[in-house]
């Protein structure tokens, strides 16, 4: 671990002068870490700020969700971690950091960042049907990258594809070592991924909606496996979702992503059971939930705005029914600690929001989301 | 419980696919997508379908509208045997019966306005031209939360949510009073399913639609139905009224289903049968019980192996396809 | 949520001008694309010139005056591209020639492309035994070498222009009805197309008002590219004698009379040459910037 010696310079903010994101200080030293993170897509149409300044830690051993709605940005964040951005037309604006153990991603040439792929940190991608490659067996996809990464011979990789298949609970693997991936089903792919993600077995994982293509049931035992790898290898999990209960059931942290921005983080517990940001709240509301006998959902009025063309101030001050005029002029920084809504008086240790409500809680009084709402215009 | 007639009955439908092979494409075996389903939907309610990929769901909601011809069965609506309606009838039918799809991408043609698209709806069915179809088409529009001035709007204008609210309006169109909704939130994100919901809470509520909401999200059927069945390679394997459905599901498809929803309440990190294996093939199914290969009920036995589960009442509302269930256990008790 | 990760990484959607149709988005785009500009600019001209012919040549094409004085002048002031053999001016020829060109290769395409949109979307959308029997039917049609048949029914009956564009046109639509085929088949499951069925909406309406107008876009690619192609064969034609009959100017059969004296009055065949090649080429980049600008991408 090189240069974590002397403390850091805090990282500019995005939006405005001096001003940083602190995040509350946990334990270890991160094992991934993201700073400021900046990735505009430079179209015919404008300039789209896909990701607007995120910063995050992810440490060994810890899952991590990066939970938000279609156009937050999270997907362009996982891709920008590995460089897997299109370039054109997407770029990873300068004063973005993201950084290994302490090594620089960014700027990386594309040569060196191929070694970090699949061997430090690894990604699953959502849609296991079109991730595997028709025309090769699936034994042989799961060895490619121990002979690239780690050089094993032919033998000897298509041994460990074995014991890699067993890992992650395939059933008779030294037969379906052999099978082509149209004869494997849904969640049998999505194994045959992950088995490929820890062929080299990285520190980090990233899963982006590994999910949401699948049946409940089969949901749940991806999960399971996540899950269970954390335990036995020791390995960090980047989930990103829109599915607010996987968050709630897998991850230990959790990050919001809104308009490109992260406007909430903290531990799982405190985020969902005292969302300091409306946003978050909203959301929360929003879900059906088994058991609950809701007449009406609780809605958020409006849409998201345009990546071309972010509102300034708070971009979600539109739609939020707590914002007053500071809202749509100074954009919130995420510093500090929420407040809880019970006004219980006491912080939630570790919690982040950005949203002014923070420094004028008691703005949040007499207002709120309204169920039975549907407005589109 | 209520004695005006329901409105749609089903009886023993069936929907097999066939499998060709070879050059002279012969039948070699079928995909069995829907064997053998019952269900009544009364006025004014919505019967939540629910199950995973290859449990026949979606099929079920086409053959009900004959998008798709059944392979056999008996489906009555309003009294009239649907499966022997000729051409004007089938006519009459679709405007009484309409769905919902689930791609708000797809189910609306690119190259036509919106306002055109409704229009010709009206015109097809005759409902109204000119002038009067141009202020229908507007009360359409509001109906469904959408400023009037979208009409001359194409579909790649609009978001997700709102192509999803005009697929409504355009089933709303010939004033129908049962429509299916196929799967109407699933592409669609958290807030705006919410808006949806809601939408489609208030319509039925002001207009007395009947709904089969067919979703393989558990908890929006739960939310938005009055009764729910539970589909499992092509058969229902439960039904009970929504809320009894979730509190005490009898059949252990039902139990392994709702305990592999993930909820969004951090410690609730409760006991769960995670199934075993993966969903049989539709074109196979095991012998004797679909389900019996990754039952994890301790019940289970030979038995199982053997024998068709049917789905039998066992109480006035509920009804469940398990050998291991008494039959009318829980008639009687208060629901 | 259905958007799978490298579809998550397109930048977002623009928000195009209100009451834009699909049609509006791609012209934007067209007009973007310079190579495409160029190509419609000249293909714009072309027509032009063959439209006013009259008014455009400088000469008549097919006067002969003293031949002895006029026969095989290089290009110069009084004759921009020389004449032939005959004393012709070559550039007032190659202006009438285009009207021969540009008329058989648009109204060819225009048989073909009519005829195959027709039989690709009934076979298509139909299937079953409608489905075979197009597609066997046009996969005869196919396997019939065109050029040797047009040869062998211009030697048969009188080489008219008529007669080419007829023969040209019925042998081309093959091409157009695979494309539209397969276009349909899968437009066909599409959910739209579902809801028109459950709307009771009959099916002459859903193939012409629903499926064609959603695979214009390949088809008029198609058609912009085989006009170049159907130029290049009415050419060919003309050059082996078989198309239009002199002294009626074409292309290919001014190539043909040039070919004898390549080096003493390379003018003769070079011109006609050159024009045909720009001819091609200006229809194809038109074609392959409307293929560009429809790009399928935009329908989401």
């Amino acid at each position: 671990m090189s240069g974590d010696a002397r403390p850091r310079a805090p990282a500019p903010d995005a939006d405005g002068p001096a001003g940083t994101d602190v995040l509350p200080a946990r334990v270890s030293a991160p094992l991934l870490s993201v700073r400021d993170l900046r990735t505009y897509f430079h179209t015919d149409a404008g300039v789209a700020r896909a990701v607007d300044g995120i910063s995050f830690d992810l440490r060994r051993g810890e899952i991590l969700g990066i939970v938000g709605e279609s156009g937050c940005g999270k997907s362009v964040t996982s891709l920008s971690i590995l460089g897997l951005v299109p370039d054109p037309p997407g770029r990873i604006m300068p004063g973005s950091s993201v950084r290994l153990r302490g090594r620089e991603l960014v700027g990386l040439p594309v040569r060196e960042l191929r070694a970090v792929r699949g061997a430090d940190i690894a990604m699953i991608f959502q849609e296991p049907m079109t991730s595997l490659n028709p025309v090769y067996p699936v034994g042989d996809q799961v060895a490619e990258p121990l002979r690239l990464h780690l050089g094993l011979s032919r033998r000897a990789a298509r041994t460990r594809a074995v014991e890699l298949l067993e890992l992650v609970g395939i059933a008779a693997p030294e037969r379906r070592v052999s099978e082509y991936p149209h004869q494997l089903s849904g969640g049998m792919r999505q194994r045959v991924m992950i088995a490929m993600a820890l062929a080299c077995e990285p520190d980090i994982l990233i899963a982006d909606e590994p999910t949401t293509a699948l049946d409940v049931t089969i949901q749940a035992q991806i999960l399971e496996l996540i899950a269970g790898l954390r335990e036995r290898l020791g390995m960090a999990v980047l989930l990103i979702t829109h599915d607010l209960g996987i968050v709630a059931e897998t991850c230990d942290q959790v990050l919001v992503m809104y308009a490109g921005r992260a406007v909430e983080s903290g531990p799982v517990e405190s985020i969902f059971r005292m969302p300091g940001h409306p946003y978050t709240e909203g959301l929360l509301g929003a879900v059906p939930r088994l058991g609950e006998d809701a007449d009406r959902l609780a809605v958020i009025p409006g849409q998201v705005p345009s990546a071309y063309a972010w509102p300034p101030g708070c971009r979600f001050a539109a739609r939020c029914p707590y914002a007053w005029e500071r809202c749509a002029q100074e954009p919130p920084l995420l510093p500090g600690l929420s407040v809880p809504l019970s006004g219980a008086g006491v912080a939630e240790q570790g919690t982040a929001a950005r949203c002014w409500l923070v420094e004028e809680p008691e703005r949040r009084a007499g207002a709120g989301f309204s169920s039975g709402a549907e407005a589109a215009r | 419980m209520s004695t005006p007639a329901p409105l749609v009955v089903v009886r023993d439908l069936v929907k097999h696919f066939p499998i060709r092979s070879g050059a002279f494409g012969r039948l070699v075996g079928s995909v069995r997508a829907v064997d053998g389903v019952d269900f009544d939907i009364h006025r004014g309610e919505t019967l939540g379908l629910v199950g995973e990929s290859g449990s026949g769901k979606t099929t079920t909601g086409r053959v009900l509208l004959r998008l798709i011809e059944p392979t056999a069965g008996r489906f009555e609506f309003d009294g009239d045997d649907v499966l022997t309606l000729d051409r004007e009838g089938l006519q009459a039918l679709r405007r009484r019966a309409q769905i919902v799809f689930q791609d708000p991408f797809a189910s609306l043609n690119p190259r036509m306005t919106v306002g055109s698209a409704l229009r010709e709806v009206l015109a097809v069915h005759r409902l109204a031209r000119g002038a009067e179809a141009e202020r229908r088409v507007a009360e359409l529009l509001d109906l469904v939360g959408l400023a009037p001035t979208y009409a001359g709007r194409y579909p790649h204008e609009f978001s997700g949510g709102q192509r999803q609210r005009v697929g409504i309006a355009r089933a709303l169109s010939v004033e129908p009073d049962f429509i299916v909704c196929d799967e109407p939130v699933s592409a669609l994100d958290v807030s705006v399913q919410a808006q949806v919901l809601n939408l489609l809470g208030r319509l039925q509520r002001e207009l007395g639609i009947a709904y089969l909401f067919i979703a393989h999200d558990l908890s929006v059927v739960e939310h938005v139905s009055d009764r729910v069945a539970v589909m499992y390679l092509g058969r229902i394997v439960e039904t009970a009224p929504a809320p009894l459905l979730y509190s005490d599901p009898r059949h252990p498809y039902t139990r392994a289903l709702l305990s592999a929803v993930p909820l969004p309440e951090p410690g609730a990190r409760r006991e769960r049968t995670v199934l075993e294996g993966d969903v049989p093939d539709p074109s196979s199914p095991p012998p004797g019980c679909p389900f019996h290969p990754r039952c994890p009920d301790p019940r289970k036995d030979d038995d199982c192996r053997t024998t068709v589960p049917r789905l039998v009442q066992i109480g006035s509302a509920r009804a469940v396809a398990c050998i291991k269930e008494t039959p009318g256990a829980y008639l009687g008790d208060t629901e | 949520m259905t958007e799978g990760t490298l579809r998550a990484a397109a930048p977002p959607a623009v928000h195009p001008r209100e009451g834009d149709s699909q049609w509006a988005i791609a012209a934007r785009r067209f007009r973007r694309d310079r190579l495409a500009l160029g190509g419609l600019a000249l293909v714009v001209i072309l027509s032009a010139l063959a439209i006013f012919a009259p008014l455009a040549a400088p000469y008549d094409p097919i006067a002969q005056h003293d031949i002895v004085a006029t026969s095989l002048q290089p290009p110069s002031p009084a004759h921009a591209l020389g004449t032939d053999l005959f004393g012709r001016d070559v550039l007032s020829r190659i202006i009438y020639g285009a009207r021969i060109s540009l008329t058989i290769g648009f109204l060819a395409v225009i048989i073909s492309v009519t005829l195959g949109t027709l039989l690709g979307a009934v076979a298509g959308y139909f299937g079953g035994w409608a489905d075979t029997l197009v597609m066997r039917f046009t996969d005869t049609v196919l396997a019939f070498p065109r050029l040797i048949l047009l040869i062998l029914i211009v030697a048969l009956f009188h080489p008219s222009v008529l007669l080419i564009i007829l023969v040209l046109g019925f042998t081309q639509w093959p091409g157009t009805a695979r494309i539209v085929r397969g276009e349909v088949l899968s437009l066909r499951e599409r959910e739209f197309i579902q809801a028109a069925r459950a709307l009771g909406f009959g099916r002459a309406r859903i193939i012409l008002r629903h499926i064609v107008p959603n695979v214009l876009g390949p088809v008029i690619v198609a058609a912009t590219l085989g006009i170049g192609n159907t130029i290049v064969l009415e050419a060919g034609l003309s050059f082996l004698g078989l198309g239009v009959q002199p002294p009626m100017p074409s292309w290919g059969s001014m190539v043909a009379d040039g070919r004898g004296n390549l080096i003493g009055a390379w003018w003769v065949a070079t011109f006609p040459g050159l024009t045909i090649v720009l001819t091609v080429l200006a229809f194809n980049l038109v074609g392959d910037g409307l293929r560009d600008a429809l790009d399928p991408r935009l329908r989401q």
